[in-house]
């Protein structure tokens, strides 16, 4: 069941429970009360439910312990299944007062986004949004027969994609009035064209343009669109999340209701806002904080943002088994994750995620970073091996497999240690490091909301947090290495230069730093100086950043811990 | 999730009416943009010094992306934009990973330093520290330098050298600019030089106009590096036509061998001549061509009105073995 689940409802779950093992208890506890009363009145659960069933089980009400009360849940599960073919990945996001219309908008603009998702190339919020807007299309429009009824609302869908695509591009090509500068820190020109694009797709499959002229009628659209955006962008989140960022769901539920077209909806009408706004719930927990802190420490694990640096003189020493240390990195890469999570981990071990992109980065350092302390945890005591009791998902096994054949390989070329063993067999997550801490940047500053003179910060912090699994950014004013085989290029302080590509035979040695670590090579990738450098700043102003931000507790923090030296 | 122009979501769109291709780094951080010169706009998240751009909009010319703007936008997406211009669709989402991204950055960068400083479009600008403490190394004051698949290039400060236009009388700029021009190919035959080799003054032509303006242009030193010349270029504005002088580091002054533009005579390592263009999508590049007082010179000249005159480039190829 929690296979099927998003991490984000998996958090929420488990939020009030000590454990998934206590929710498990729970679930099975419940799930056969519901077997027994749906028994009772003759409609018994059938193999192809189950899924349902355990959806039911479910509460997403924070007050709950994670589990409903056997009728309530006989409820959920009986009315769940009285739509054909809801999966339990839509059925967990129904609450009780959901009207019928609601729930089908919600199942079709699920199955939609997902047929899309496979076939389409946009981001994925925008491609929500047009999914939410072609399921409700049907529930309260009246469509012209030949306009869609012969056409699957995946191919509608599609279509308002290309159309809204189509129309924001002429709408910017010609001299019509932009959308102004007073849009505050979300949203921007293209972003809000972007959206008046969709919205006029969708009004022509209503029939309920204003203009025959798309571009007039975009134009008359702009202004409104825009106070809406702009108003959804400046409200303080409603839910805090940590940060100054605005409500960013707010912002994209509004810019949803825009595509929609439902402005002027009343309250229990099915609108495109709102069966986005629950496809899109994840959004809220995707701001990482929660989760992802809680993964960084395994329970009874205290939080180390300050990575130990191995004894690299007596690591490729110790004698390893690649069977064993498979097992171990597998385990610390993969301890309390979601079935989804831990597909993508798996994808990612097992080859099958291309290096330099960001989705799920976030995800992927997050395990890296204590998976490198457990190492070297392990490493320095004879500590045993994982429990095996639990059996293991296919994943499991499929990564265990990988990893232990690329270890034997590397151990039949040269004696190693454990990180660098891991180092080597685990796919790269970036092919140069440079580019990868540039949108690290970005993506940090944006997180925790680092404005100002902090956006110097996100900098320091992405540098920190883009590090191999055997690499480290080390504390104290220590220089860039002597090694010449580096390619260098200037950085933003006047006369220094970084390491941006490796040119040369050889390596640096372990304790030099070396900004342009190739992935697998073990050592020190940056110090407070190569920081300082790096944004023209000071070793000591670098480190005070540093030290502010960990008594922030943001969402990074056991990112950007330095060792030292 | 707030999108990021790093996250590399790209739309390409084709508006056949304009004869405009789109690229589109969707974002939902703020954006600032500006027309760069008539055919091209670009935009850049505001915050973001380091980024590529959040939007492209350039005219074909002949249903094709000109060759310099080739370049620019890079080899990854090129071949979706030849795509979407060859329709049916004319709209593409296409997902360019963080490595195609800092590309991009990367090529762009001297649009991006001229679009988030406000300067790009107009004429004009503070007053330029052309003439500053003229020894090296250029400093803070050099522009950024930017970097495409085969070299470096960077957009030098001309606000001094429209002000010297605008001052000079009307009727012999126009005259004179216009001629240039069409003169230019002809002279940068390195033979020219060779014909007056013993002459070591400047004024090596007797119908060369006298100096009217003259100032100094530093250059990013990467690019001077590349280049093998001080980072500093002098202009001198002589009758409407711009001569750009830069001096050769090393071996080169000595000897004014070292500098030929022969490939047999120098060797694998040495680059091959900088190159300067007006930026005004007729992409003609002049190369600087060395004089025998051991100097490098070019000039270029344009018919446009000095508050319009675009802005100068300035690129220089690396080496035929292209770096991974």
């Amino acid at each position: 069941m929690a296979d099927r689940l998003d991490q984000a409802d998996l958090d929420r779950i488990t939020a009030g429970v000590e454990g998934p093992g206590q929710l498990l208890d729970g679930m099975v506890e419940c799930a056969a009360n519901v077997r027994e009363i749906c028994a009772g009145r003759g409609r018994p659960v059938q193999p192809g439910e189950v899924e349902l069933l355990a959806a039911a089980t479910v509460s997403l009400d924070p007050r709950s312990d994670g589990v409903r009360q056997h009728h309530r849940a006989a409820e959920y599960f009986e009315r769940h299944r009285s739509f054909p073919g809801l999966t339990a990945a839509v059925a967990i996001l129904v609450r009780g007062d959901d009207t019928d219309e609601f729930v089908l908008a919600l199942h079709a603009a699920h199955r939609v986004d997902e047929a899309l998702a496979r076939t389409r190339a946009e981001p994925p919020v925008l491609r929500t949004m047009v999914a939410a807007a072609t399921a409700c299309l049907g529930t309260d429009t009246v469509l012209d027969a030949d306009t869609v009824l012969d056409a699957d609302d995946v191919e509608v869908a599609a279509a308002i994609l290309d159309r809204g695509g189509e129309l924001a591009a002429a709408y910017r090509a010609c001299d019509r009035p932009r959308p102004g500068a007073s849009l505050p820190v979300l949203g921007n020109a293209d972003f809000v064209i972007a959206i008046a694009g969709y919205a006029r797709a969708v009004r022509e499959l209503r029939h309920a343009t204003g203009h025959d002229d798309p571009l007039a009628d975009i134009e008359q659209h702009l202004p409104d669109l825009e106070t809406l955006l702009h108003r959804a962008a400046t409200r303080p989140p409603r839910f805090p999340i940590g940060g100054t960022e605005p409500d960013i769901v707010g912002f994209f539920r509004v810019a949803a209701a825009a595509v929609g077209g439902e402005d002027g909806a009343g309250k229990t009408a099915v609108t495109t806002g709102s069966v986005f706004n629950r496809l899109s719930r994840g959004l809220r927990n995707l701001k990482i904080s929660g989760s992802a802190r809680a993964e960084t420490a395994a329970p009874g694990e205290p939080v180390s943002p300050r990575p130990a640096l191995p004894d690299a003189t007596s690591a490729p020493g110790t004698l390893v088994d690649a069977d064993e240390l498979a097992t171990r990195i597998v385990d610390l890469l993969s301890r309390h994750v979601a079935g989804p999570q831990r597909r993508l981990i798996a994808d990612w071990v097992c080859g099958r995620r291309a290096p330099d992109t960001t989705d799920d980065l976030h995800l992927l350092l997050t395990r890296v970073r204590p998976m490198m302390t457990g190492l070297a945890r392990q490493a320095s005591s004879t500590c045993p091996p994982p429990p095996t009791g639990v059996p293991p998902h296919p994943e499991i096994a499929e990564m265990t497999s990988v990893l232990r054949s690329r270890i034997a390989a590397r151990l039949a070329l040269e004696p190693s240690g454990p990180l660098e063993l891991a180092a080597a067999a685990l796919p790269p997550l970036w092919t140069a490091r440079l580019p990868m801490i540039l949108a690290l940047t970005q993506r940090i500053r944006l997180d925790e909301g680092l404005t100002g003179t902090r956006k110097v910060t996100a900098k320091i912090l992405a540098a920190c947090a883009a590090c191999g699994p055997a690499q480290f950014a080390v504390r104290g004013d220590v220089g860039r290495h002597t090694f010449a085989g580096c390619r260098t290029a200037p950085t933003e302080k006047p006369g220094a230069v970084r390491c941006v590509e490796r040119s040369g035979e050889g390596m640096p040695g372990f304790t030099e730093v070396c900004p342009a670590r190739p992935w697998s090579e073990i050592g020190c990738v940056d110090s407070h100086r190569t920081l300082a450098e790096l944004v023209d700043s000071t070793p000591d102003a670098v480190r005070k950043r540093i030290s502010r931000y960990e008594g922030s507790g943001g969402a990074w923090l056991g990112l950007t811990g330095l060792a030292e030296l | 999730m707030d999108l990021t122009t790093w996250d590399g979501h790209v739309r390409v769109d084709y508006v056949p009416d304009r004869a405009q291709l789109q690229l589109t780094l969707i974002t939902t951080v703020p954006t600032v943009e500006a027309d760069i010169r008539p055919g091209l706009r670009a935009g850049f998240a505001v915050d973001d010094p380091d980024g590529p751009p959040a939007f492209v909009g350039l005219t074909l010319v002949a249903g094709r992306v000109p060759g310099e703007l080739r370049d620019l936008v890079g080899a990854r997406l090129v071949p979706v934009a030849e795509q979407v211009i060859d329709g049916p669709r004319r709209t593409r989402w296409t997902r360019i990973d963080v490595r195609s991204v800092h590309a991009l950055a990367a090529a762009w960068a001297p649009y991006r330093d001229r679009v988030l400083s406000g300067a790009a479009g107009s004429g004009d600008g503070d007053d330029g520290d052309g003439d500053g403490d003229g020894d090296g190394d250029g400093g803070t004051s050099s522009p950024p330098a930017g970097r495409w698949e085969e070299g470096l290039w960077a957009l030098l400060a001309v606000e001094d050298l429209r002000q010297a236009l605008a001052e000079l009388p009307a009727p012999e700029l126009t005259l004179l600019s216009s001629d240039a021009t069409v003169d230019a190919p002809g002279y940068q035959d390195p033979s020219v030089g060779d014909e007056e080799a013993d002459d070591d003054d400047e004024d090596e032509e007797e119908r060369v106009a006298p100096v009217a303006a003259s100032g100094r242009w530093p250059l990013p030193p990467e690019l001077a590096d590349q280049a093998s010349i001080e980072p500093e270029l002098t202009w001198e504005l002589r009758g409407g036509v711009v001569h750009i002088l830069a001096t050769s580091t090393g071996l080169a002054t000595s000897t004014g061998l070292a500098t030929s533009t022969d490939p047999a005579a120098v060797g694998s390592r040495s680059p091959r001549p900088p190159q300067v263009s007006f930026d005004d999508g007729t992409g003609r590049w002049q190369s600087f061509v060395p004089r025998n007082d051991g100097r490098l010179h070019a000039e270029i000249g344009s018919s446009a009105e000095p508050d319009r005159l675009p802005a100068i480039r300035i690129r220089v190829m690396t080496s035929d073995t292209v770096l991974p």
